[in-house]
């Protein structure tokens, strides 16, 4: 058994702005392995873009702030090697028998081993080497964070247009992200570079590699986006909706080029997207987000085939081509500055009960005979999970029906024949 | 890039030129005020007014056909000769350069140190935003702006020229001529630095911050940081260097104007007999022809300054192409 390369506990990220604190990440939980490719999904405002963010702490931070939560990013080079680098700030989970942490392999959540200082943390040695541990990136000081970023978990962005500096040829920043990762020469570094343009399949990459980027069409500066993140052969590459802002036929040369190289070299990735259907054709593993929280997350065979939660089945339903009508589900996204109680989605959900009004985001329950977990209080004690396992536009009918007077605080589930008829143009 | 670089020279030529038309013209339609004197005088001694006029027409060659004044005007100017002084009894260009170096004495380090500071507390407050330095910094550029130059430079004459007596009050040209680079010039200079330099450095900073701000923000910063690049790469290479591209427009030609517009008012309340004095003299005193030659001044410094802007923003931006402009 291995551990996942990259396992995010409990990330509360924050934005401290005028009109208060933005929770824009509310205590989320998410896991990469080595070679995986996990997709988040979710509604723009769901925290999706954020969450990938606050892995390698690329976010404007302030007004950005991880008040809580662990990312740990298990890479047992890296670990050795910033141990040396950072002696004082290493962790021994074994040495140092802290009270509540003694022993245990994953720490609870709130009750990380050590204390703020300590971001490295060793959990089994062989000898003297460390043979077990990981780098806790949310404590991790800027100059630990430069060795990984880029290095060992790369990214690529969404709008491609605005990606590259436009001052610079693309031949220079490629250069820059290969030699901020090694000791190559300029003559080395150049060639690399030109290797790696080639890799991408930009067509004739020596005589591009002084062009700006101006000079190229965006699923070329995607490429070459690609390009500068695999300069130093990253163990995890995360992807920012990389494919939304180019046309389909690009979008999917994009997609193949991402599966080809993920291949050859046998990186993880971290898919952020709001378009299932990229997601059926790339992804091992889904988490659904919605208002900062995960809502269902699973194998992708599993989810698709099965959606446990309410939120999951309504998204699956907006994909055009599933049959039926289509599905809008009305309402919006729940304030994030300040979330209502209970369940994020109850306001717009058609089975909501009583209980999801009270109390927190219900807790991920494992679903019966699939690898899939969900935050949905039908799958706890003393509910009869079948009751969420509807069709989601046929129970969003049958309250506006029924249920059409009452009013417990939803105002989605109310809405009329109307939205449940359109054609999730809203997306 | 040279076809770019010949024909912005050209432009700005064409610009010069047209600037020189207009103001013919004005000249033509504007009533003498000497002739109507004259005129007055020659009528009052008994004399034919409208031999006075003649006389006087003559004299300045305005009996000529329009197109032919047109024209040895326009080569008079491009030959430097520049007219008359009345009042200085002097070509206007030597009264000019005389003048300069005053003006050069005090405006010379006040672009350099509004520059500099200006840009410097911007970038800084930039980086730093919401920060209590970025607020501190933010209220003095606020102050800097709002402040009229004339009362700032009186009040500062009063409290540290009058009161306090750390600076002297009236401007010495002999320390000027004969000691140009001394602590006694510097001394006397130092209050026109300060005043001139407050306003600019309050626009270069507010004008640095809200440029370095965007690129603070920018979408390819976080690529850069997601490379691994940090500390000072990331300021200079990814913020800095693309944030020179909008503020070279600031840096050569608005700073220049700015500068040139606040000299007038610094050089009268200081008694500095530079190149805004002597304008200010011109105009007091009806001297045509002075007049128009120290307005030219700052406007060719502009057509100078925006020449030299449209290169260094070509030379900064590889997006701009020669081509197309
Ligand atoms: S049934 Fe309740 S807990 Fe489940 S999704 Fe709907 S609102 Fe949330």
């Amino acid at each position: 058994m291995s551990d996942p390369l990259i396992s995010v506990k409990n990330l509360h990220t924050q934005f401290h702005t005028d009109d208060g604190t933005v929770r824009a990440v509310d205590g989320i939980d998410v896991d990469v392995s080595r070679g995986e490719t996990v997709c988040i999904v979710g509604e723009s405002g769901s925290g999706k873009t954020v969450t990938s963010e606050s892995i390698t702490k690329i976010l404007q931070m302030p007004p950005g702030d991880i008040p809580i939560g662990e990312v740990q990013f298990r890479d047992v080079e890296s670990v050795r090697e910033l141990a040396d680098q950072f002696p004082k700030r290493v962790f021994d989970v074994h040495e140092d028998d802290a009270p509540g942490t003694a022993g245990t392999d994953v720490p609870p959540e709130e009750d990380r081993p050590g204390d703020e200082k300590h971001f490295v943390i060793v959990e089994e040695r062989s000898g003297d080497r460390i043979s077990r541990g990981y780098i806790d990136m949310v404590r991790a000081p800027d100059n630990a964070l430069r060795k990984i970023r880029g290095g060992d978990i790369a990214h690529i962005f969404q709008n491609p247009q605005s990606a590259l500096n436009p001052v610079y040829t693309v031949g220079w920043q490629i250069v820059e992200a290969v030699q901020l990762h090694s000791d190559d020469d300029d003559e080395a570094a150049r060639e690399r570079a030109i290797d790696l343009l080639d890799r991408v399949g930009i067509p004739d990459a020596a005589a591009r590699f002084d062009d700006y980027p101006h000079e190229f069409s965006g699923g070329m500066k995607q490429r070459v986006i690609i390009a500068m993140a695999l300069a130093s052969n990253p163990d995890v590459l995360i992807a920012d909706e990389p494919t939304t802002a180019l046309d389909v036929t690009i979008q999917a040369q994009i997609l193949d080029l991402l599966a080809e190289i993920q291949e050859d070299l046998g990186m993880a990735i971290l898919f952020i997207t709001h378009d299932l259907g990229v997601v059926a054709e790339i992804a091992d593993r889904v988490v659904v987000m919605y208002a900062g929280k995960v809502m269902e997350s699973g194998e992708v065979f599993d989810l698709f085939e099965s959606p446990a939660h309410p939120y999951t089945r309504a998204l699956l339903e907006c994909l055009p081509g599933r049959g039926g009508d289509m599905v809008s589900i009305g309402g919006s996204l729940p304030s994030v500055t300040n979330p209502p109680d209970g369940c994020r989605f109850a306001p717009r959900c058609p089975h909501a009960v009583d209980d999801c009004f009270t109390g927190d985001q219900p807790p991920m329950y494992s679903v019966e005979g699939a690898d899939q977990e969900v935050s949905c209080v039908f799958y706890g004690d003393g509910y009869d999970e079948s009751v969420v396992q509807t069709e989601f536009a046929a129970a969003q009918n049958r309250t506006a029906r029924t249920d059409g007077g009452r009013t417990t605080g939803r105002r989605a589930g109310t809405d009329t024949d109307e939205s449940v008829r359109s054609d999730g143009g809203d997306r | 890039m040279r076809w770019y670089v010949i024909r912005r020279v050209a432009w700005a030529a064409v610009v010069a030129f047209v600037i020189l038309t207009i103001t013919f013209l004005f000249l033509e339609i504007t009533p003498d005020q000497q002739v109507a004197q004259l005129q007055f005088q020659a009528a009052q001694s008994g004399g034919d007014p409208e031999a006075a006029l003649d006389a006087y027409e003559q004299r300045r060659g305005l009996n000529q056909p329009l197109w032919d004044r047109y024209t040895e005007y326009v080569t008079n100017y491009v030959q430097g000769n520049w007219g008359w002084s009345d009042t200085r009894s002097e070509p206007v260009l030597d009264a000019i350069v005389a003048s300069l170096p005053y003006s050069i004495m005090y405006s010379a380090p006040s672009i350099v140190i509004s520059t500099v500071v200006g840009m410097g507390i911007g970038l800084y407050s930039a980086l730093n935003q919401y920060t209590k330095t970025d607020y501190a910094a933010t209220f003095v550029a606020f102050f800097g702006i709002s402040i009229p130059n004339f009362w700032f430079g009186i009040m500062l004459l009063l409290i540290f020229g009058e009161t306090l007596g750390w600076f002297p009050i009236i401007f010495q040209t002999s320390i000027a001529d004969t000691q140009t680079f001394s602590l006694a010039n510097l001394r006397q200079l130092f209050l026109p630095i300060v005043v001139l330099s407050t306003g600019a450095i309050a626009g270069n900073m507010r004008y640095a911050r809200a440029e370095a701000l965007e690129y603070v923000r920018a979408e390819f910063v976080k690529t850069a940081r997601a490379k691994g690049a940090t500390g000072w790469r990331m300021l200079s290479r990814h913020i800095l260097r693309p944030t020179l591209v909008p503020l070279s427009t600031l840096l050569v030609g608005d700073l220049l104007g700015l500068l040139l517009a606040s000299s007038l008012l610094v050089e009268v309340v200081f008694g500095i007999p530079g190149v805004g004095r002597l304008s200010y003299d011109a105009i007091i005193n009806q001297d045509t022809d002075l007049v128009l030659g120290t307005v030219f001044i700052p406007v060719f410094i502009s057509v100078v300054g925006n020449l030299l802007q449209d290169i260094a923003y070509t030379v900064l931006d590889p997006r701009i192409s020669y081509g197309d402009r």
